[in-house]
């Protein structure tokens, strides 16, 4: 299942990308209490810019895409070079760092885009295997170091104490620095619907 | 006949640039940029525009309910949905509010135009 829609994600980003050709390695899903979230995506003090959506509808949830900063950088770099240098609208909005500077409107809202494009395209294959629908909300664009950025979510979230079910995939573009990483939680009760409705589809199906 | 003048649609300034590039060096006229669907309804009315690209998930009010506000206004207008939201059910939902097309992103610059001339661009 989380498969699936890594797949159309990472397909979503190398189109992005200009077709050159994204990778990702096997859905991995565990059980954490809150404080072992962070540890288990990555090192905390590592810098990212992450694309936050919260997810309702059939399927409800929390999805998040990580990049490392050197690929958000090197990702803007693609999605904005054909503006060359001259680039309308480029003016600090002082939002959000990216480095040693701040990401300008037109970056801020190329990373909006690109988070807004690889969820909603991961969401879509999740909506065709099990008939439910997943809405998006506009994402919203943050840049800080991992755990900072995973701990302003989780607040979003408001978990119980049972822990949560994160499922994780790594997305690896060839050549260049493209590295990140996508996180989706179901909300509570909504792991069981989405296993409950693929396999209706699959009894349909057969 | 002149140039078919378009309303773009999209909540992310990225987008709207992108297209309205597209757009402009294949000879038609971009008359207008909204950044949401409340934006989208009242430049309709402002601009009247021939064709209209759509954005699905944006603030204040979402896609499927400006294409139902805009064909109040205007049966007649034509709509063309550019929106990453690729499922069936919303697809359905857009087509049957009014719109023309339904392209899912990311999409080849080609697949926008032609989308435009199939509707009467």
């Amino acid at each position: 299942m989380g498969n699936i829609g890594a797949g159309n994600a990472t397909t979503a980003l190398s189109q992005l990308l200009g077709d050159r050709l994204v990778r990702m390695t096997a859905p991995a899903v565990a059980i954490l209490d809150i404080p072992e979230v962070g540890a288990w995506v990555g090192e905390p003090h590592l810098p990212v810019v992450a694309a936050y959506v919260q997810v309702t509808g059939g399927i409800e949830g929390h999805a998040v895409l990580l990049l490392a900063e050197a690929s958000a950088q090197a990702i803007l770099q693609e999605m904005l070079g054909a503006w060359g240098g001259d680039r309308p609208g480029l003016l600090a909005s002082g939002a959000i760092p990216l480095g040693e500077r701040t990401v300008s409107d037109l970056e801020a809202s190329a990373l909006m885009e690109l988070g807004n494009v690889v969820i909603t395209s991961y969401l879509n294959a999740l909506g065709e295997l099990t008939g439910l629908v997943a809405i998006p909300s506009v994402p919203s664009v943050a840049a800080d170091m991992l755990e900072a950025v995973l701990n302003s979510i989780l607040a979003e979230v408001g978990w119980s104490d049972a822990g949560v079910l994160a499922i994780r995939t790594h997305l690896q573009g060839e050549g260049a620095a493209v590295e990140g990483q996508l996180l989706f939680v179901p909300a509570e009760g909504h792991l069981s619907r989405l296993i409950q409705a693929m396999g209706m589809v699959g009894e349909a199906r057969s | 006949m002149g140039a078919k003048r378009i309303l773009i649609t999209d909540d992310t300034a990225f987008m709207r640039m992108t297209l309205r590039k597209v757009l402009e060096s294949n000879g038609y006229e971009v008359v207008g940029e909204a950044e949401d669907g409340l934006d989208a309804v009242e430049k309709y009315k402002e601009l009247r525009p021939d064709i209209v690209t759509m954005d699905i998930t944006m603030p204040k009010m979402d896609g499927i309910t400006a294409i139902r506000e805009i064909m109040k206004i205007d049966p007649q207008a034509r709509i063309i949905v550019c929106s990453a939201m690729g499922q069936k059910p919303m697809v359905i939902e857009a087509l049957n509010a009014g719109a023309k097309d339904f392209l899912v992103k990311p999409f080849q610059p080609q697949r926008v135009l032609e989308a435009i001339q199939k509707v009467g661009g």
